[in-house]
């Protein structure tokens, strides 16, 4: 995965496992919980689902994800990119001809 | 009167052939121009060359032991005199005989005009390409035969090959593209086939179809294996127009090599098992899908996919335009390709990244080293002048590669005043008037790619100066 999409992934909105439609009060009790859950150790609240796959969720990123939101200019970009597609499969591999160059007298 | 007519042209056709040869041997520069003196110095040949066999036939038959010897050895000499050019091609490059090759390329009356002297040094260096290990010396053998003369198409051919000689496959790429920016008529037809050729055997090693299929659409004069990598190219990168089983097979029909071929022919008409080209449903779908799949799995179709979804749709997506661009940028420079050149509708969107400082420093240190070699009262060689093109050249593919879609933008100024400057002196007090327009048209063409209008228009009437009739 390149790092854009991994940027993509960590969307804040992914990260609380909530919608743009979330107010601030229930990102901030969402927040909390997925603290909680995380430092009693919850197997449920180690990752979250993105189009591209789950993601690892730590507290760090719990807590990046609300002070992203608390900025409103911040979270209008995540809300711009929260509702993404799944990647399609990918494209057919051309191959290398990796001896063209002898067969056709250039080496 | 008329009796003596066919012997006095005779005569008038041998001392031509003889002036010819003269000339070749002593590795002077050839006389007259265009094709029509190619074809009198051939007919010149024919008429002496066979009058010499038949002289040789007579020895041999007539005059004793020693007649005999000097009328086969003449007889040697005049069959590798009428077919010098097949004989460079089908001996002494197989062979690695780059001093033979050389040679042979200068008795060739055919390959004569217009540039006799480069197009030998390109087969001299195709020879030394057949060596298993690289050879300084005679790479310097065959350098020297361009020094204190002007820098043409064949000349810059040689050079990139000799830089493949050596293992330097960027530069030589460098080289050969840089060919293409030649006046046609400059050029001998093997010139330009070679050049397209080796690119696009070179890019079909790396896998880099679509570089494949810029080398070879261009197409050479008789050139079936170019067309046929054309095809395989347009396939490999799953291009709308991509030719059929058939249309391929009947590409692939006319190379004379084929059979070393076989496979990849095969192997590619098995590649696809139905129709080539993307689905209607496909070309309709949203932008963020495109720009998610060129993200996922970035390559040059995916990516031209993305930046043009994007640019149909961007007076509805300005909001997510900025940053869509610069993800496909730096997923772009993550495997090493550049961004698909962005059309007029996206270049407001682009914002400069911090990372373009890293590859517009060095091109702006290099752009100065120029700039202080053409202030200096030194005279500049005009092969290091090529030199130091090639150097921004690349420099410039990495803006492309690594920067942010902007950077072009911000790399164009301090490219293209040295590189104008160079030009003008190349013309005016270095006496390169091919080397000089080659690399007007170059700057033309990297001005229209950034869309500078003035720099377009400037470079527009620097070419029409610089064509000399």
């Amino acid at each position: 995965m390149t790092v854009p999409l991994e940027d993509l992934a960590s969307n804040p909105f992914f990260v609380l496992g909530l919608t743009p439609a979330a107010s601030p009060l229930e990102l901030e009790r969402q927040g909390q919980k997925l603290l909680a859950m995380l430092q009693v150790g919850l197997e449920a609240a180690t990752s979250y689902p993105t189009p591209f796959g789950d993601h690892p969720r730590t507290a760090e990123a719990v807590r990046q994800a609300l002070a992203t939101l608390r900025d409103p200019a911040r979270r209008h970009e995540a809300e711009v990119w929260f509702d993404l597609p799944a990647p399609s499969p990918p494209p057919r591999q051309a191959p290398r001809w990796t001896d063209l160059r002898e067969r056709l007298g250039w080496r | 009167m008329t009796r003596w007519l066919p012997a006095v042209l005779g005569a008038v056709l041998i001392w031509a052939y003889i002036r010819f040869v003269h000339q070749a041997l002593s590795d002077g520069p050839p006389r007259g121009h265009g094709r029509l003196w190619a074809f009198g110095n051939t007919l010149a040949a024919w008429t002496a060359l066979p009058l010499l066999g038949a002289l040789g036939v007579r020895l041999a038959l007539d005059a004793g032991v020693v007649g005999a010897v000097a009328g086969m050895l003449l007889l040697a000499a005049v069959a590798v005199l009428l077919v010098p050019w097949p004989l460079a091609t089908a001996i002494a490059i197989p062979r690695g005989w780059p001093k033979v090759a050389y040679g042979l390329a200068r008795l060739s009356t055919l390959r004569s005009q217009p540039d006799a002297i480069g197009l030998a040094m390109a087969t001299a260096s195709r020879a030394l390409l057949r060596r298993p290990e690289p050879h300084a010396t005679m790479a310097g053998w065959i350098e020297s035969h361009g020094h204190g003369r002007p820098i043409t198409p064949g000349v810059v051919l040689a050079h990139g090959l000799l830089a493949a000689h050596r293992g330097d496959d960027p530069m030589a790429r460098r080289l050969l593209h840089a060919v293409e920016h030649f006046d046609p008529a400059t050029h001998d037809d093997v010139v330009i086939t070679w050049a397209r050729e080796w690119r696009a055997a070179e890019a079909a090693e790396r896998g880099a179809w679509p570089e494949v299929v810029d080398a070879a659409t261009r197409l050479g004069p008789n050139a079936p294996l170019l067309r046929w990598l054309d095809g395989v190219g347009r396939r490999y990168t799953d291009a709308i127009d991509a030719p059929t089983d058939e249309s391929l097979d009947a590409r692939w029909q006319q190379i004379p090599i084929r059979r070393k071929l076989s496979d990849l022919h095969h192997a590619c008409i098995g590649h696809h098992h139905t129709t080539p080209g993307r689905s209607p449903s496909d070309a309709s779908s949203s932008p963020l899908q495109r720009h998610i799949d060129a993200l996922a799995h970035p390559t040059p179709a995916t990516l031209a996919d993305a930046v043009q979804a994007w640019s149909e749709a961007a007076a509805g997506e300005a909001h997510r335009l900025p940053r869509a661009l610069a993800d496909l940028a730096r997923a772009a420079g993550e495997v090493g390709l550049p961004l698909p050149p962005l059309p007029a509708s996206l270049r407001p969107h682009v914002d400069a990244a911090d990372a373009d400082e890293a590859v517009l420093g060095p091109l702006e240190l290099a752009s100065q080293r120029l700039h202080r070699s053409l202030m200096s009262p030194m005279v500049i060689d005009p092969l290091a002048g090529l030199f130091d093109w090639m150097e921004l050249d690349g420099l410039l593919d990495e803006v492309r590669r690594g920067g942010s879609p902007g950077a072009l933008r911000l790399a164009f100024r301090p490219t293209y005043g040295p590189l104008t400057t160079l030009a003008v002196v190349l013309y005016n007090d270095l006496d390169q008037p091919l080397l000089s327009n080659a690399l007007t048209r170059w700057l033309l063409a990297l001005a229209q790619e950034v869309g500078d209008q003035r720099a377009v228009e400037h470079q527009t009437q620097n070419l029409s100066a610089s064509l000399r009739p």
